[in-house]
């Protein structure tokens, strides 16, 4: 199951983003008499899905329908016809929950049945799991629902690390450093993420792995330790140092933090925010040569020098980018007089092509910007009367929806892949 | 005279290794990391025309060190928007503390540099930096010696008003001195 899983993954992920849209162009959809769908969404019924009125039954059900409707990919509804049906049964109790349920699509020419349990402690993991493979079974795509988002939560002067589940729910405080946190980044493929804190009294960057969850110091050299990204490969990370005397992007051993090589030397500039390509060939980075702060491509094993990402007119500052495992590279422009969200395929030529807009032009801020797994939506901050708060966009038109709404600053967010779990 | 420089910067960058090296042993718990293929020995980007030598930053933490008074009428040199230079307006402020650690030679600093909260907390972590080393390099040119400076930026992040208007951004824009009693 996993193995295939990969597979749809791998082939699914080599398709282009913005040609086929796969929840519309391609059906099928049908469309049932009397149900009215809204385009690239399947309507799917729980007409006949029943769960007992227990506590941890309708939390099930509740987690699994809401996981549906986020992925922008289907269509709740309580009618009896729709173009998918889900059907069967969910107990719940004190033992927590026992499903059998079967979803059935296609004018009934495609089943599936799945047995599911859970504790009364993963519940919500089991419901999430359900809804991935709901979406992966009838769509096609990547899913996002048992995936997690870092961030760093300010209330007062401290700031620390916290994380929550991809639907908003369980916000959790992950650091007790005390002092200051900063760009927490998932380390591809692994239960383990990267931050910088002050907690030492100077900005160092740590590694914490999630399996024990231990925390490592990686890399504190005097003056800046900063936006530690790990390559896909696991090896090396890409780093903003200071410590020869100018800020500069660096790579270093993601076991050690021994320097392996310095790939800027800008006196005069500044540079932040690495990223790496899918491949771990490439980076993305922002570099304030040539006067303002922009994106730049750098590959890695060529030798060639940087390249700009944007050219265009309206975006001059460009920063805050994150290059997504679907080739594309989401990143934060200044236009008008506001930061907003923007995505670009590296691939093209800059100079012709115009990165497409994601967030709304509601006179807020939209900042920082991370990919979820499924390829599709987008994690933001977004600030409102200088009040930050966690923002997911879509990038196939559905309206943004606010991550959870607590008392706080909440910024900086890290999208993970999908098989990452957090402590309990 | 480009070799010479060019292994002037190789020896200063082993001998910072070799200091640092003894601090920054992370011992990464995770055994399931692999390893790659060969490193790739690029062109390093720079934007030096004339080719100058790094000036590291010195590796003992100074804030580790006893607190020290600074001179009387210390100030926190301010900064246009978006810009790291230090303004020619502000360079007294400079001159005061160069004077000072001058008369008071075993006194080391740690030069702290903010931002104002417009941008991105990662860039304005970069360019509080760089403001904390322009403020170094101008107490460099005054005779300070290097091995007496460190730098700390905290970007946005601890903003000496909290405000969000013009004067609040501009009392951000800020580097700040802290002094220590070196052994």
């Amino acid at each position: 199951m996993r193995f295939s899983l990969r597979l749809l993954s791998a082939l699914l992920l080599a398709a282009p983003l913005f040609a086929a849209l796969p929840a519309r162009a391609q059906g099928p959809v049908i469309t049932v008499s009397g149900v009215a769908e809204e385009a690239g969404k399947h309507s799917i019924s729980f007409f006949a899905l029943r769960a007992d009125p227990s506590a941890a039954a309708q939390e099930f059900l509740s987690v699994l329908r809401n996981d549906l409707l986020i992925s922008g990919y289907f269509q709740p509804t309580d009618q009896e016809q729709a173009a998918v049906l889900l059907s069967g049964s969910i107990r719940g109790g004190d033992f927590g929950i026992s499903a059998q349920i079967s979803a059935s699509w296609l004018a009934n020419t495609r089943t599936r049945a799945w047995t599911q349990t859970a504790q009364p402690t993963t519940i919500r993991d089991a419901a999430h799991a359900l809804a991935d493979t709901l979406v992966r079974e009838i769509t096609g795509q990547e899913p996002m629902a048992s995936s997690k988002i870092l961030f760093v939560g300010r209330r007062g002067t401290s700031s620390e690390i916290y994380a929550c589940d991809a639907d908003g729910a369980r916000l959790r405080q992950l650091t007790s450093d005390r002092k200051l946190c900063l760009s927490p980044n998932w380390v591809p493929g692994k239960n383990a993420f990267t931050y910088t804190s002050w907690l030492s009294g100077v900005p160092a960057a740590y590694m914490v792995n999630l399996e024990n969850n231990r925390r490592s110091l990686l890399s504190s050299k005097p003056g800046m330790n900063q936006g530690t990204v790990v390559s896909p490969h696991g090896n090396r990370a890409a780093i903003i140092l200071s410590y020869a005397g100018s800020v500069d992007l660096y790579l270093i051993d993601a076991g050690n933090g021994r320097v392996l090589e310095r790939l800027t030397r800008t006196k005069k500039h500044n540079e932040a925010s690495p990223s790496w390509s899918p491949d771990g060939r490439s980076l993305v980075y922002v570099t304030d040569v040539g006067g303002v702060p922009r994106c730049h491509l750098l590959d890695l094993a060529s030798g060639a020098p940087p390249k700009r990402l944007v050219y265009a007119y309206d975006i001059r500052e460009n920063i805050a980018p994150e290059w997504g495992k679907n080739g594309k590279i989401t990143f934060c422009g200044r236009s008008g007089g506001r930061y907003r969200v923007y995505v670009t395929d590296p691939a093209s030529d800059p100079r012709v092509t115009i990165p497409t807009l994601v967030s709304p032009n509601d006179g807020c801020d939209y900042e920082d910007p991370s990919w979820a797994p499924d390829g599709r939506h987008i994690v933001c901050t977004r600030t409102s009367g200088f009040r930050r708060t966690l923002v997911v966009l879509d990038t196939l038109g559905n309206p943004p929806r606010s991550l959870f709404s607590s008392a706080g600053e909440w910024y900086l967010p890290s999208w993970s892949h999908n098989e990452v779990a957090l402590p309990r | 005279m480009k070799a010479l420089k060019e292994f002037a910067l190789a020896a200063s960058l082993l001998c910072a290794f070799a200091v640092v090296g003894c601090r920054n042993t992370g011992t990464h718990t995770d055994t399931g990391l692999g390893f790659d293929d060969t490193i790739s020995g690029n062109g390093v980007i720079t934007d030096d025309l004339l080719g100058y030598n790094d000036t590291p930053l010195p590796t003992d933490r100074f804030d580790e060190l006893p607190p020290a008074a600074g001179p009387a009428d210390v100030a926190p040199v301010y900064f246009a928007f978006g810009k790291p230079d230090v303004p020619a307006m502000e360079m007294s402020k400079v001159d005061l503390v160069a004077q000072f650690l001058t008369a008071n030679p075993d006194i080391v600093i740690v030069i702290e540099g903010h931002c104002d909260e417009r941008g991105t907390n990662e860039f304005n972590l970069s360019l509080g930096e760089y403001r904390a080393q322009s403020v170094r390099d101008a107490l460099m040119a005054r005779g300070v010696s290097t091995s007496r400076m460190q730098t700390i930026s905290y970007g946005e992040e601890r903003p000496a008003d909290p405000g969000h208007n013009e004067s609040a951004w501009a009392a951000n824009r800020r580097a700040e001195f802290s002094f220590y009693q070196n052994r």
